[in-house]
């Protein structure tokens, strides 16, 4: 099964991780209900690099990666408010 | 008569050690090392088996587990392929599918109607009249099985491992060998796995007559068992290529998950038949199942053969037979040009006749198909397929060996994402584009010649040093100078037909022809039509013929046809297997032993174990639910809520966090008060609840349900990743256990074990206070869930039963504290007219069909959901949750929890979430969503119950019950 | 009813019916034997399976934990997902960043007071379940539960690894103990009579087994 990295823990198994979801910019409270609608249901399912929520379920750390969803390879991890701060 | 040859260098047969045991019935002796077949050919015999659908006898074909000709049962296990099982001392061995013996099977019948039965015949016959369909199942179902499943099969561990190795090489043989050695010699550790009982491959069987090159083998053995990090594994396969180099090694004792940092494959190619007519005889085999029979176990394949063959492999075997002592009455050579290298020379200077440009138009069957008496041999012309039957002749024989050419045996790296090209020069399918980590040797890498193959497998340890960061050496690999391994097109056509091109399933050369013809042209849509390659063998002898069929009925080259995709296991793999050892962690509460002890039911409530209820003699498992309920009404009930989600809040943004994250109101919340929180999704969606317990001005300590507690956890810390707050989360869901007590007695036995002046206007609804009781440092909530006098007492885990005894002995003094379960708890939570989350709501519900409202402040700028019930609060309600209720002496069908709402007009208005007997009111009670018009009280609900007939209740007031 | 003991063992389900020589350890029961010293010290070097979740342990968290666990005596582990072992003999497991697990045989052990600590720095409560296995068929047993590479070149000597073993979180160590290498887990105490039953189970097929304290630590419990 596919390994993943934890920024803090290292290289583990899938199965120890959770996915959290694509990480998406939440639209200002002012958007349209139109825009609004299409944050909350709509995902683009082009393949190419996202920016994706993964959780290491026995340490308890978020973290971040950027898979390719086309070649499923994985650029790079780390944690969320390392990038915040850049 | 005996066909077991002397002493044979290299055979894998102790002679010393005679192995008895009976087959169909009748006794035989084998070696140990003897597989059931070759135990079985040395003593003559042929008709081994029954094919799947004709049931038409079968024999030896590929002798590689790349067919299931033979496949026996020993009344424990079946479909035990005989070519590749080692025969046991005792065995009382079966041939599967077969009514009355291998011999007179009852179905061979079915060979001779076998027009009857073409490709997909079962799409198109018997489901007219529908009546007779029941009828016709039972025979399909009988006639399409194998062997037959022994419910009382034993369980037997087998265990799963993992293991880590930096080099994985699959397969043993030539290229397999000597990479495996390259890159042990650079102090790699090294997995070195070949699913044959031995190692070497064909290094140790494909001689042409000639041994010399077995010294070389027996070096590389030696030096594989000297280096401490080459570790060897035989009788061992490759199941499949996971993500990131994971690959299952299984083998008779389980699996071994292997984890590499780099891969070579150099698992061969599978020998591929030519195709004509009987092809499939007894005594009718590929080139390499004779050389296996007569290099492993000593036996020799027929008398007197005849070798066709469509590359110069057939002039290697024919050696081989030579050497064993079988009369060599021809070789046939599909090729116009016959072969050009001198090893044609030698077989020709041995007094063989070659025919070259000629064909096997059909194999001569004896009586009853049950072995070969004769070859056809007719002149064949490449371009069109076809032979000369002008000009044909009859060569007596016992048995023919045929040689086409081979396929990769390629799945693992198809599985990896290896792009393969069709190489038109010689004809096979190999690998252009490899994956990170990903090297291929030897055959399946288009490499032949034994030299080449060695070669090959350094060059590949070599690539992967480099890519582990080694120093590799630059190995060259010296080209092949001999004709095209495979043939284009090894196929003979016959008006006739059965020249079968999948011998698993029974296909021929026309079934493909008629699949196009009905519009199945396409490779995915005509192994579906066709079944080819859906057999056991999974297309190891048949794809590729198949791949070339359809080029040639579509005019198209092999390379636009394609391949369908080879997906794990590369053998069939046993369940017990997979399953391992089973593990199935659950967590217990502290209380476990006591519930065990005291009759509880257990359920499952994610993987924590709950009491649902305390199995009482005497009682049903409904009247000790009503009961326990009862208990709770009359006096007093406690029930275990450890597994409740806590998560501690700390922080100077610690009320913030919670405005943000649930739907209420958290900034004014008093310290020492508890409030209900309800948990949305973006899409406003119900997610989950619990209550809010501000403990200091800047300590909150939250509540979740059991079975979202750790996903609440998750959300809090993934949203402050974001928000970036000032809040420090701590998990305690399993550091402290909770109690509930609850009833009109609670207060009463609670106030005599604490200190904590819980008084009616000391500590209202919704009150929270840290205290002792006993010793134990105690959290005290008053909640109100399944009664209005109820507390729940938090406490640290390894307290819980201290706490559990004291309540149970304060409560003694009046007799009546009594545990209750889970399935009480939902029935008392019922009548105290609480929704459930994920009971009464679904993947969709949003608080205003529950009537929720009040749990929601839109005036905050911001909580998890809100905007988006703005915009649902913009449209009209399309279902509400309502109270209803049955009259007192209801005599109808009870609906079941998930019944239908049926409106007047006959559409689906809603559906029954919650229903059960209220004891304390003698009624059926529940909840239901109807349409937003029909929730006046009175207001009737038609529900369908389960037999379809239609029941009545009515809205009422929620609560039900006033709890007290 | 009179209680023995003041604090439920996680994994006291699991021992019932066992026959056991028990002390009470920071007011939880704790075996200090099973079987006769010979058949315990088999188990031992086979693969030994001996329960110290009676042993005490205090959580702390917070971005200050290093600054005054420092000033409080303890040596920190500098890097995250590393331990050492303190002054007293005592265990300090830096998990992740910024929490700290510290375990010690008593409670005086861990001179840790709640109350002292200073605002963003919190105590977290545990209920652990915690095993030390020893033997050499660790690694065989192990490898049929966890994922990772736990040998000697993959697993640092300071490591400290979260991970899962059958299933379950857990935290992992491996530590000379005695002059013998020996493993220590750790898992939530609800996981307890599981994670024993599974790895008892284990350890039985390798001949080893259930052991006590005594084995590894000779009569530290007195008047037991």
């Amino acid at each position: 099964m596919k390994l993943l990295t934890c920024p803090i823990n290292g290289v583990r198994p899938l199965s120890e991780f959770v996915f959290g979801g694509e990480l998406r910019d939440m639209p200002e409270a002012e958007c349209s209900d139109k825009e609004w609608a299409d944050y909350v249901y709509n995902r683009n399912g082009a393949p190419g690099l996202k920016k994706e929520w993964w959780y290491h379920s026995p340490s308890g750390t978020w973290f971040v990666a950027e898979r390719d969803t086309l070649t499923d390879n994985v650029a790079r991890t780390y944690l969320y408010e390392q990038e915040a701060a850049k | 008569m005996s066909m077991r040859l002397q002493n044979t260098s290299g055979e894998w047969i102790n002679r010393n050690n005679k192995i008895k045991f009976s087959f169909e019935g009748k006794d035989y002796e084998g070696f140990e090392g003897d597989t059931i077949s070759s135990a079985l050919w040395a003593a003559g015999e042929k008709v081994l088996g029954r094919s799947f659908k004709y049931h038409r006898p079968r024999g030896i074909f590929t002798l590689a587990n790349h067919d299931v000709n033979i496949m026996v049962t020993d009344g424990v296990d079946t479909n035990i392929r005989a070519d590749v099982v080692q025969v046991k001392a005792g065995m009382k061995l079966q041939v599967v599918n077969v009514d009355g013996g291998v011999m007179a099977d009852k179905k061979r019948f079915l060979d001779s109607i076998s027009a009857l039965l073409p490709v997909g015949f079962y799409y198109k016959a018997f489901h007219t009249p529908r009546s007779l369909f029941p009828f016709w199942e039972r025979i399909i179902r009988n006639a399409a099985g194998l062997g037959v499943v022994n419910f009382n099969y034993p369980r037997i561990l087998k265990k799963k491992h993992y293991a880590h190795y930096d080099l994985l090489v699959i397969g043993a043989g030539p290229a397999g060998l000597s990479a495996a050695l390259t890159a042990a010699r650079e102090g790699l550790e090294v997995l070195l796995v070949d699913e044959n009982a031995k190692p070497g491959g064909s290094f140790a069987y494909d001689n042409a007559g000639n041994s010399a090159h077995h010294a070389q083998l027996a070096n590389m053995l030696s030096e594989a068992q000297s280096l401490p990090n080459l570790t060897v594994k035989t009788n061992a396969y490759a199941a499949g290529y996971y993500a990131d180099h994971l690959v299952p090694i299984v083998d008779e004792s389980g699996i071994t998950k292997v984890r590499a940092k780099a891969v070579i494959v150099a698992s061969g190619a599978f020998e591929q038949p030519p195709v004509f007519r009987n092809n499939d005889l007894p005594g009718v085999m590929l080139g390499s199942a004779a050389q296996r029979l007569i290099a492993r176990y000593a036996v020799k394949p027929f008398l007197k053969g005849v070798v066709v063959t469509a590359n110069s492999y057939g002039y290697r075997v024919a050696l081989d037979l030579i050497a064993s002592g079988v009369e060599v009455a021809a070789i046939v050579d599909m090729r116009a040009g016959g072969e050009t290298d001198a090893i044609a020379s030698v077989v020709a200077n041995k007094g063989i006749k070659i025919h070259n440009g000629a064909c096997i138009y059909e194999a001569v069957p004896v009586s009853g198909k049950l072995g070969v008496k004769g070859a056809i041999v007719a002149d064949y012309d490449e371009a069109s397929a076809q032979a000369d039957t002008q000009k044909s002749i009859q060569i007596d024989c016992d048995g023919i060996v045929m040689c086409a050419g081979w396929a990769p045996a390629a799945a693992l790296l198809y599985q990896a994402g290896t792009g393969m090209r069709y190489d038109d020069q010689i004809h096979q399918f190999v690998p252009s584009r490899l994956p990170n980590g990903i090297f291929a040797a030897g055959k399946v890498n288009g490499v032949f010649g034994l030299n080449q193959r060695l070669q090959d497998g350094a060059r590949a340890a070599s690539d992967a040093l480099k890519y582990l960061g080694y120093v590799g050496n630059d190995t060259t690999v010296e080209s092949f100078a001999g004709s095209s391994p495979s043939h284009p097109y090894p196929i003979v056509m016959h008006p006739k037909g059965k020249n079968f091109v999948d011998f698993d399933e029974d296909i021929s050369v026309k079934d493909f022809i008629h699949a196009a013809q009905e519009g199945f042209d396409n490779i995915e849509l005509m192994k579906r039509f066709t079944t080819v390659g859906m057999g056991p063998s999974q297309g190891k002898h048949s794809n590729m013929n198949a791949i070339r069929i359809l080029a040639r009925i579509r005019s198209l080259p092999v390379n636009k046809i394609g391949t369908t995709t080879a997906r794990p296991f590369f053998h069939p793999t046993p369940i017990g297997h997979l399953a391992g050892r089973g593990l199935h962690p659950h967590r217990d509460t502290p209380l476990h032993q006591w519930h065990a002890e005291h009759g509880a039911v257990f359920t499952d409530v994610g993987a924590w174990k709950r009491p649902a209820y305390y199995k009482v003699d005497g009682q049903t498992k409904e009247q000790s639910i009503q009961n326990e309920a009862k208990a709770v009404r009359s006096a007093a009930g406690i029930i275990d809520v450890s597994t409740l989600g806590k998560i501690e809040i700390h922080g100077a943004n610690a009320a913030e966090f919670l405005e943000r994250f649930y739907t209420g109101n958290f900034k004014d919340q008093r310290v020492g008060r508890s409030r209900y929180a309800l948990m949305l999704d973006e899409s406003g969606v119900m997610v989950d609840d619990g209550v809010a317990c501000r403990i200091a001005e800047n300590f909150f300590y939250v509540t979740a349900s059991t079975s979202n507690a750790a996903a609440v956890y998750r959300e809090m810390q993934r949203w402050n990743q974001i928000w970036g707050l000032n809040v420090t989360f701590i998990n305690v869901t399993g550091a402290y256990g909770a109690v509930n007590i609850a009833g009109p007695l609670a207060r009463k036995v609670l106030q005599k074990i604490t200190l904590l002046d819980i008084s009616e206007d000391q500590f209202l609804l919704g009150a929270v206070a840290d205290t002792s009781i006993g010793e134990i440092k105690a959290r005290v909530i008053r909640v109100g869930f399944v009664s209005n006098q109820a507390y729940e007492i938090h406490v640290p885990a390894s307290s819980v039963l201290k706490l559990w005894n004291l309540l149970l002995d304060s409560g003694s003094v009046d007799g009546r504290v009594k545990p209750f379960g889970t399935e009480a708890q939902r029935l008392l939570r019922l009548e105290m007219g609480h929704p459930l989350m994920g009971h009464d709501t679904d993947g969709l519900t949003n608080p205003f069909e529950l009537g929720a409202d009040w749990a929601i402040n839109l005036n905050k700028p911001f909580f998890i959901g809100k905007r988006s019930l703005q915009i649902i609060r913009k449209r009209p309600l399309l279902k509400k949750l309502v109270a209803f209720s049955f009259k007192p002496y209801f005599q109808g069908p009870v609906p079941c929890e998930c019944n239908l709402v049926i409106s007047k007009s006959g559409q689906i208005e809603g559906r029954v979430t919650s229903l059960s007997l209220s004891p304390t009111l003698q009624r059926f009670i529940g909840f239901a969503y109807v349409s937003p018009v029909n929730t006046k009280l009175g207001d009737v609900l038609s529900i369908r119950t389960d037999s379809g007939q239609m029941v009545e209740a009515y809205v009422v007031q929620s609560p039900f019950i006033e709890g007290d | 009813m009179e209680m023995v003991f003041d604090r439920l063992s996680p994994v006291s389900f699991a021992q019932t019916g066992l026959t056991m020589k028990k002390a009470i350890l920071n007011g939880m029961e704790i075996v200090l034997s099973y079987e006769n010293t010979d058949i315990e010290m088999q188990r031992m070097k086979k693969l030994g399976i001996c329960d110290v979740s009676a042993f005490s342990r205090v959580g702390i968290k917070g971005a200050k934990a290093v600054e005054w666990l420092e000033s409080r005596g303890f040596t920190v582990p500098k890097a995250p997902n590393t331990w050492r072992q303190d002054h007293a003999g005592g265990l300090v497991l830096r998990l992740g960043r910024s929490e700290f697990l510290l375990e010690g045989f008593h409670q005086g052990q861990i001179a840790i007071n709640a109350n002292d600590a200073p605002e963003n720095l919190y105590v977290v409560a545990r209920y652990d379940a915690s095993f030390i296995l020893s033997g050499v068929h660790f690694h065989s047993a192990f490898s049929e539960i966890c994922a990772l590479d736990l040998s000697e070149s993959a697993f640092a000597a300071d490591a400290v690894l979260m991970t899962s073993v059958a299933g379950v979180s857990v935290t992992l160590i491996r530590q000379l103990l005695n002059g013998e290498l020996v493993y220590r887990l750790w898992c939530d105490g609800s996981y307890g009579n599981y994670m024993w039953s599974t790895l008892t189970e284990i350890a039985g097929e390798f001949g080893g087994g259930a052991i006590g304290l005594d084995v590894h630590f000779k009569q530290m419990i007195t008047g037991s």
